[in-house]
């Protein structure tokens, strides 16, 4: 049983600064949980303080149902992928890959043994007399690889280990990664930045942001039911559409109040409990780009002006603005400005802006002026003081 | 346009030969000076030798004092190798822990090795002499060993420790991780690693202590275990010196050195030049 639990796990510096706060989540046998979010939200000290790199100063961790605050990463029994491999470059492949064996005091035999396994199942055999920098970003990745299977150990630590390779040969080792953890089945613990990784590699998938833990889930849950609207923009290429409106129940229906646009919504749609007492409040509205479309002639939408189309066949995007003021430029309580900058969004007071995701056979109407459907069911509704999902 | 080229290699050549002919002129009088007879040597200095007195050497080779040459040549390597060992040792292992100390720690030990740099050892001989002889370290080589592993280790020190904190701190913990101890870390991972300081830190050692001449007189003359210089040194008496032994001496002195180059000049050169690839 190799699982990892964060039982409020925190990283406290001297200044009285946190890298990681009150983390909890428990990482199941066999897993492979991935843990992103933008640069500086911890998710490298988390891993760090995993592998016993980085003493941990609150919480407890525990490997195995045992807790290992206090042991040092060599009694740990981990492997571990370094984004930049750190290689031995005076050792050959063979030694690097014989380090972890000959450090725990294996037989020569039996490190001859599993080096020769290690590197056919990685492909690496007619390169073991090589030195690491006789050898591609691919090939070393490799070895990194299999340094860390070699000793078959509890659990499996990597950090951004693609970040170094081009996109292709990325794409490739990404392939070999949830491969090879598949085959050898050992819990491991990915961090990465990027979501598009993220999404393809991890069972589940860990979002952190200035340290604090913002949602668990599978990649489904994370896209469907964000918890907040950090997740909501940080989850899906490109981010779901943000932007600010006044939420109205009428007696007409449910009303969304934009800069002087009305969109009404179906009476009869299903919209969240907690959307309800928002009635006369300012609430963010997403909605995910796959589930924008044109309002056919002659019905009422959503008025929109379009910028371009980006043309990504089998798809297009299209861009848009709406008048609606975007989360970062409503004014009064300012969503917690910061994620924004993390995301990198652009603010524009009043102006919020729109992509579509459409089929690129999908007949886009003339003109700037054009009226957008938005399908109340695919509407996702955040708190504008604090961001939480209303649910 | 490849004539031009090549006759300007040419002169390019030519200069680079006529300043190596310079750096030959004190070797071919070296040689001269050691094949005359002492009646020649001050009649005509610089001229060839009438008769080429190759006696010299061998009276040269029995030495001074009962110790002969290749006596104190033995002697001459044995501290040479034994204080560039020892040198390496302390000043890697040393700088390895300065420099992954604390801030405040590591600073604080690198001044004192600092220090050790800055002061003139000069000034400590004679309590240093002292305390040697009572702890039996006079007179033989173990005391020089001792001795020149205290001068030269600050400096070593300070080369080694400038160079781990450009290391990647990845590599020592890519081997923690893989379980190994400090220990094996420091002799496996990181000591490798050092391998071009360690070329300059091994050639600064020997050259200073092979070519050294104060602390030896000091600390060995008189004594079965004198080295080079001191050897070479007893030929030089009180009312006369007999240069063409000397030089002879001297001559026969420079042979391991330049052996020693030529053998290992490929990786000096890499050595120097080189960083981690």
């Amino acid at each position: 049983m190799s699982t990892i639990q964060f039982d409020g796990v925190g990283k406290r510096y001297g200044n009285g600064a946190y890298a990681v706060r009150d983390l909890s989540f428990t990482i199941e046998d066999g897993e492979f949980m991935v843990v992103v979010g933008p640069s500086g939200c911890g998710k490298s000290t988390a891993l760090r303080m995993t592998a016993g790199l980085e003493p941990i100063t609150e919480g407890e961790l525990r490997i195995g149902g045992k807790v290992v605050n206090g042991l040092s990463a060599r009694d740990r029994d981990v492997a571990m992928v370094f984004q930049n491999y750190a290689l031995y470059p005076h050792m050959t492949v063979a030694e690097n890959i014989a380090f972890p064996l000959a450090s725990r005091g294996a037989s020569k035999d039996e490190i001859a043994r599993r080096v020769a396994a290690a590197a056919q199942t990685l492909g690496l055999t007619e390169y073991l007399d090589r030195r690491p920098k006789a050898l591609s970003g691919g090939q070393r990745q490799r070895v990194a690889m299999g340094r860390a299977l070699v000793r078959d150990p509890q659990i499996f630590l990597m950090d951004e280990p693609l970040s170094n390779l081009d996109a292709k040969l990325r794409n490739q080792m990404r392939a070999e990664i949830i491969g090879l953890q598949k085959q050898q089945g050992v819990t491991t613990l990915y961090v990465t930045h990027d979501q598009t990784e993220a999404m393809t590699m991890g069972h589940r998938i860990a979002i952190l942001r200035g340290g604090l833990l913002q949602q668990v889930g599978t990649p489904r849950e994370l896209y469907e039911q964000p918890t907040n609207l950090f997740v909501a923009a940080f989850v899906g290429s490109p981010a779901m559409n943000l932007f600010r409106a006044e939420f109205r129940l009428t007696e007409t229906g449910p009303e969304l109040l934009t800069d002087g646009a009305v969109l009404r919504l179906d009476p009869g749609a299903p919209l969240p409990a907690a959307l309800r007492a928002e009635s006369g409040h300012r609430i963010v509205v997403g909605i995910r780009p796959e589930h924008l479309s044109f309002a056919p002639p002659g019905t009422p939408g959503l008025a929109a002006e379009m910028r371009m189309i980006e043309e990504l066949p089998p798809e297009k995007l299209v861009h848009m603005t709406i008048g609606a003021d975007t989360p970062m430029t409503g004014g009064g309580q300012p969503v917690d400005a910061d994620f924004l900058t993390d995301l990198g969004m652009v603010a524009a007071a009043h102006r919020a802006p729109l992509i579509a995701r459409l089929g690129i056979d999908t007949a886009v109407p003339d003109g700037p002026g054009v009226a957008l459907h938005l399908d109340p069911r695919r509407l996702h509704f955040f708190r504008a003081s604090d961001g939480a999902a209303l649910r | 346009m490849n004539r031009p080229s090549a006759l300007n290699t040419f002169g390019r050549e030519l200069g680079a030969l006529a300043l190596a002919l310079l750096w030959c002129v004190p070797f071919y009088y070296l040689a001269i000076v050691s094949l005359k007879p002492m009646s020649e040597i001050f009649a005509d200095p610089v001229g060839f030798p009438d008769q080429l007195a190759f006696a010299n050497y061998a009276e040269a080779w029995r030495g001074t004092m009962g110790v002969s040459l290749g006596q104190a040549m033995l002697n001459s390597l044995i501290v040479t190798i034994g204080s560039v060992v020892a040198v390496i040792a302390l000043g890697s292992a040393s700088a390895y822990v300065i420099a992954r100390n604390g801030r405040r720690m590591g600073t604080l030990l690198f001044f004192f090795f600092v220090i050790g740099i800055i002061l003139p050892h000069q000034l400590s001989v004679v309590p240093l002499y002292s305390v040697m002889r009572q702890i039996g370290l006079v007179g033989n080589q173990l005391g020089l060993i001792v001795l020149y592993s205290g001068l030269m280790t600050p400096m070593s020190v300070f080369l080694y420790s400038g160079f781990v904190r450009t290391l990647p701190a990845d590599y020592e913990e890519a081997a923690e991780v893989d379980g190994a101890s400090r220990g094996r870390i420091f002799l496996k991972v990181i000591f490798p690693l050092l391998a071009p300081v360690t070329g300059t830190v091994a050639v600064m050692v020997g050259m200073v202590v092979w070519n050294d001449f104060f602390i030896q007189l000091i600390f060995l003359s008189g004594s079965p275990a004198q080295t080079l210089p001191v050897a070479v040194y007893g030929f030089v008496g009180e009312f006369s010196a007999r240069w063409n032994l000397v030089f002879a001496a001297v001559f026969v002195s420079v042979v391991p050195i330049l052996a020693f180059y030529l053998l290992a000049q490929k990786q000096l050169i890499k050595g120097f030049t080189g960083g981690i690839k």
